[in-house]
């Protein structure tokens, strides 16, 4: 975890629970636990750290000081992914369950509110996008689902399952358009997240616009029917 | 129902709930196999736990521990994964992960650890000898005008027992205890008219100590070695001892021969250094059968010291120095007593799981 502006980074090793401070050259402790956090992260701002531990416990700190400033059961289950939205005002926590909750970061104080549960498995990575419109969510069972984050009650996720191992990590490009996704079998997958970006990919392969059964078959039914390739401004070759 | 009906209906049923049990445990493998597909990871070892105590077979066990272990892996439980992997490793010492298909968490955990033994036990190794002697002084009653004693080897016996040590890679110290029974046989002509045939016997208890370089390359595998072995000659003896005199006649033929007395065994302990030693030379290949060897030795044993007690050699002061000269006429001449030995042995390697530092 690096400081903001900075060159230090943070690192906190599980077996011997400790938090190190670290340059290119130089490692102190910064703090040793009692507890075996499972996730960590800090606030874009570098104001806040929060951790997660086996218990279901997450504890938040003021970087300032490092003084816990707040800890609460949030989950029965392993806490196993935290991440601040851009703006830090969004706190998304994922669970050895698949479940993710949603809270609202006012100073030093998590009010959790929501969660959104589409993984049966441990949610191993969650990633918001640098507009912060999308939210990814990475699972053990081997999918990454995409939430927008305006419409997580409303919208389902879009879901990329094509994964044959765990997903160990993800990552979105600086313009949100893509995801990269690293499995634990050593295959990395780059995904489109505007559908835009994935008629066209389509269009690549396919060369002519979806027929309506195949619409039906892989978009949606009960999504009314565009001309994918027209759309994506991509003029078939064949 | 009669005992006999009682008997077949509770062996009947001990036999149908081991089959069910069993089937449980194969299916409770099976599900936990799913659970890690799944991700699932900290309930593999809570489904595995009661078919570990009772319940798997061998394979069954190597799979569930591999599943934990890559579980616990997973889980960063860096403590419980070498524990489990090391159960493993106990259970199957000769494990190998599979670079094609296994994780690279576990290909990475297996190089830390080693099963390669640090102790082998050698429980028995049997075989033949050749006995050959080397003379360094001949003596005779009848010296100078006898001809050069004739010795040949006979064939002996080796027993024994032994274990290994690594001292270093594939260097390991050997130390064994030997039993063995070496004979040859001498043919003496005194005075170019008496001649005596004779077996030599020694029963010697030996402890070779050798230091062996072993070529560790699958099914066969060769090692050379070399040592030295401190001697203790338990009992010596000269067996068979028959002698003729050859009288020459009037004829054309030229000779009459006249048997004496056979001696079936004399004593000749008394006539013996006890203690000696031998250098040793061998080469040899263990061959695998499972987690064992079975081993083909070739040694060769250079002995040091004169086997003659030299003092007691003209002695006639006592009945086995006197059975020796009289009526056979033998005067030991001083020699030492060298062999080639084939073995046969079975080597049991005692695996150590452990971790590397």
């Amino acid at each position: 975890m690096f400081l903001p502006n900075s060159n230090y980074f943070m690192s906190y090793g599980i077996q011997d629970s400790t938090l190190r401070i670290n340059d290119y050259v130089n490692s102190s402790v910064l703090k040793k636990f009692n507890d075996r956090y499972t996730a960590m992260t800090l606030s874009n701002d570098g104001s806040l750290m929060v951790a997660g531990n086996e218990k279901g416990t997450l504890q938040v700190w003021d970087t300032k000081n490092m003084d816990m400033s707040e800890s609460s059961n949030i989950t029965e289950k392993q806490i196993y992914a935290i991440e601040f939205s851009p703006d830090d005002k969004t706190i998304a926590v994922g669970d050895e369950a698949g479940v993710v909750q949603l809270g609202d970061v006012v100073g030093t104080d998590i009010f959790f509110s929501r969660s959104i549960s589409n993984q049966k498995s441990r949610i191993n990575k969650i990633k918001f996008s640098p507009d912060g419109k999308l939210l990814a969510t990475a699972s053990l069972e081997g999918s990454v689902q995409l939430w927008v984050t305006e419409n997580l009650d409303k919208m389902l996720p879009v879901a990329f399952e094509d994964h044959q191992d765990y997903v160990w990590s993800i990552t979105f490009n600086k313009t949100s358009d893509y995801l990269l996704a690293g499995t634990k079998d050593g295959v990395l997958k780059l995904w489109p997240t505007r559908p835009e970006l994935m008629a066209g990919d389509i269009c690549r392969y396919l060369f002519r616009n979806m027929n309506k059964l195949e619409w039906d078959r892989f978009v949606g039914e009960d999504i009314g029917y565009i001309n994918t390739c027209e759309r994506a401004g991509v003029v078939p070759t064949k | 129902m009669n005992f006999k009906s009682l008997f077949i209906f509770l062996l009947t049923l001990t036999a149908t709930a081991g089959v069910m049990a069993q089937n449980q445990c194969a299916q409770s493998l099976t599900d936990a196999e799913g659970k890690y597909q799944e991700g699932k990871l900290y309930e593999i070892p809570i489904i595995l736990s009661e078919c570990l105590e009772n319940g798997f077979t061998k394979e069954e066990k190597i799979r569930a521990y591999r599943l934990i272990t890559l579980s616990y892996l997973f889980l960063n439980y860096e403590k419980e994964a070498d524990e489990t992997y090391l159960k493993l490793l106990r259970l199957s010492p000769e494990f190998q992960v599979n670079e094609e298909i296994d994780p690279m968490e576990l290909i990475n955990h297996h190089a830390k650890f080693t099963t390669k033994p640090i102790f082998y036990l050698n429980p028995l190794k049997i075989g033949f000898n050749f006995s050959s002697v080397n003379v360094t002084n001949e003596f005779s009653l009848s010296s100078p005008i006898d001809t050069p004693d004739k010795y040949s080897p006979q064939v002996g016996f080796n027993a024994g027992f032994g274990a290994e040590m690594v001292i270093y890679q594939n260097i390991h110290l050997a130390a064994e205890f030997l039993i063995s029974g070496e004979t040859f046989h001498q043919q003496t002509t005194h005075w170019d008219f008496y001649i005596t045939d004779m077996d030599y016997s020694f029963t010697k208890f030996q402890v070779p100590i050798m230091v062996k370089y072993n070529v560790f390359r699958g099914k066969v595998n060769p090692f050379v070695s070399a040592g030295v072995s401190p001697v203790y000659v338990a009992k010596t003896s000269v067996n068979n001892l028959e002698g003729v005199y050859r009288v020459a006649t009037d004829n054309t033929s030229g000779y009459e021969e006249f048997p004496v007395q056979p001696r079936p065994e004399i004593s000749t302990t008394a006539l013996r250094n006890q203690f000696n030693y031998s250098l040793l030379f061998g080469a040899g290949l263990n061959y695998k059968i499972g987690l064992n060897y079975l081993v083909f030795e070739a040694r060769y044993s250079n002995g040091m010291m004169n086997m003659v007690k030299t003092e007691n050699r003209w002695r006639e002061d006592f009945v086995e120095g006197r059975a020796l000269k009289f009526p056979s006429g033998h005067v030991d001449d001083d020699f030492k007593l060298n062999s080639v030995s084939i073995f046969v042995g079975f080597v049991k390697p005692l695996y150590k799981p452990r971790k590397l530092k």
